[in-house]
């Protein structure tokens, strides 16, 4: 019984929360690079940004649903599940600071400035994602449900 | 169901001789975490937990560290504010004038198209420079701005917010508010003067100005006595 509930609860979070924050999520990634920084570099004028905003909100769904025994089930079930979670927060949160350096460097409108920012914010990317390389080289999510031995 | 798992740290099968420890054949394979059999109890237990849920554990207090530092990074840099909705502020809305409102008050939650015009503010401050605090008192859509005094930039033109920029000016001259971008719905701006205290809620269309002529009251002898 106790069981069942479980499963109801864990099938709610999935359907209802994790699905929803993994598809805005992926929304967002695609706005954050096509809806503000590329308008943005060609615009030459900042923007809002959005990215840390969602990264706060997709921080706190991803990490209930690691707490909870019962929501993080999802992970057993679609084992592609957790690294794609991951690496689109990572993605995320490349992007955010890409944006944010952006918005901040073209508040002023300067040759100048706007060289050093797009600069700084190629810098930035690149440095992060060797980072992640790295750490998924240290930490690879290779997980294969179908090798379990009886 | 038994479950073995392999990790690089521990050890590591592939080095292991055949025939030395068993005479089981062992076949190659990579680094490979287990996902287990879904097993509440077996949750409760940290000791027998998997890598796998030790894994998404740790993750999910990655992730929710990164939110929160996300969200702590966004506040700082954020400056936005709530829109002042006292009878001051209202009252600044008709007039466009306050001599009570701070610096970097916002009055609208949107532009409103205000188109403005000039100013001759007349003052009696005896200091030869004052402060001078620009803001957008509206929306933070993306209007820009450059300062002249007397003819010359103060600087490049600037994304205006809801905190104010500073800028130090003399207290005798024309300062002269460029709008170098709208945003969208009009560039809505306000100026405050430190030497007399005062706001002036302004606005103009792209690529227009406003001029503000400073002038010292001089007081003739004859007021004096």
């Amino acid at each position: 019984m106790k069981n069942k509930i479980a499963n109801v609860f864990a099938f709610l979070w999935f359907f209802g929360v994790l699905i929803w924050t993994l598809l805005f999520m992926f929304i967002v990634i695609l706005g954050i690079l096509f809806g503000d920084i590329v308008v943005m570099l060609k615009s030459g004028f900042s923007s809002t940004t959005i990215g840390f905003v969602f990264l706060f909100l997709s921080g706190l769904v991803f990490g209930i649903t690691g707490w909870v025994p019962a929501f993080r089930r999802c992970y057993y079930k679609l084992p592609w599940l957790y690294p794609l979670s991951m690496i689109m927060t990572m993605h995320l949160l490349v992007l955010s600071i890409a944006e944010a350096i952006l918005a901040k460097g073209f508040q002023v409108i300067s040759a100048s400035r706007h060289i050093a920012t797009i600069i700084i914010m190629i810098l930035q990317v690149i440095i992060c994602r060797i980072v992640m390389c790295i750490y998924l080289k240290k930490n690879p999510m290779v997980l294969h449900k179908y090798d379990r031995v009886e | 169901m038994k479950e073995i798992r392999e990790d690089s740290k521990r050890q590591d099968v592939r080095n292991t001789p055949q025939g030395v420890e068993s005479n089981q054949y062992t076949p190659l394979e990579d680094e490979r975490e287990y996902i287990p059999e879904i097993n509440p109890q077996r949750d409760n237990v940290k000791s027998k937990q998997s890598a796998f849920t030790k894994r998404i554990k740790k993750g999910a207090w990655v992730v929710f560290a990164v939110g929160i530092i996300s969200m702590i990074v966004y506040s700082m840099g954020s400056t936005s504010k709530s829109v002042d909705t006292s009878e001051e502020a209202a009252s600044a809305l008709e007039t466009h004038i306050s001599t009570s409102l701070a610096a970097g008050t916002k009055l609208l939650a949107s532009d409103e198209n205000y188109v403005g015009g000039d100013m001759t503010i007349t003052h009696d401050s005896d200091n030869v420079e004052t402060t001078l605090y620009v803001w957008d008192y509206a929306a933070e859509d993306g209007d820009y701005v450059q300062v002249f005094v007397n003819g010359t930039s103060l600087g490049d033109p600037f994304m205006i917010t809801n905190t104010p920029v500073t800028f130090t000016i003399p207290t005798e001259g024309e300062v002269e508010v460029l709008g170098t971008r709208d945003g969208g719905g009009g560039i809505t701006y306000a100026v405050y003067y430190e030497m007399n205290h005062t706001t002036y809620f302004n606005g103009m269309d792209e690529n227009g100005s406003n001029l503000y002529d400073l002038r010292v009251k001089r007081y003739s002898s004859k007021d004096t006595l």
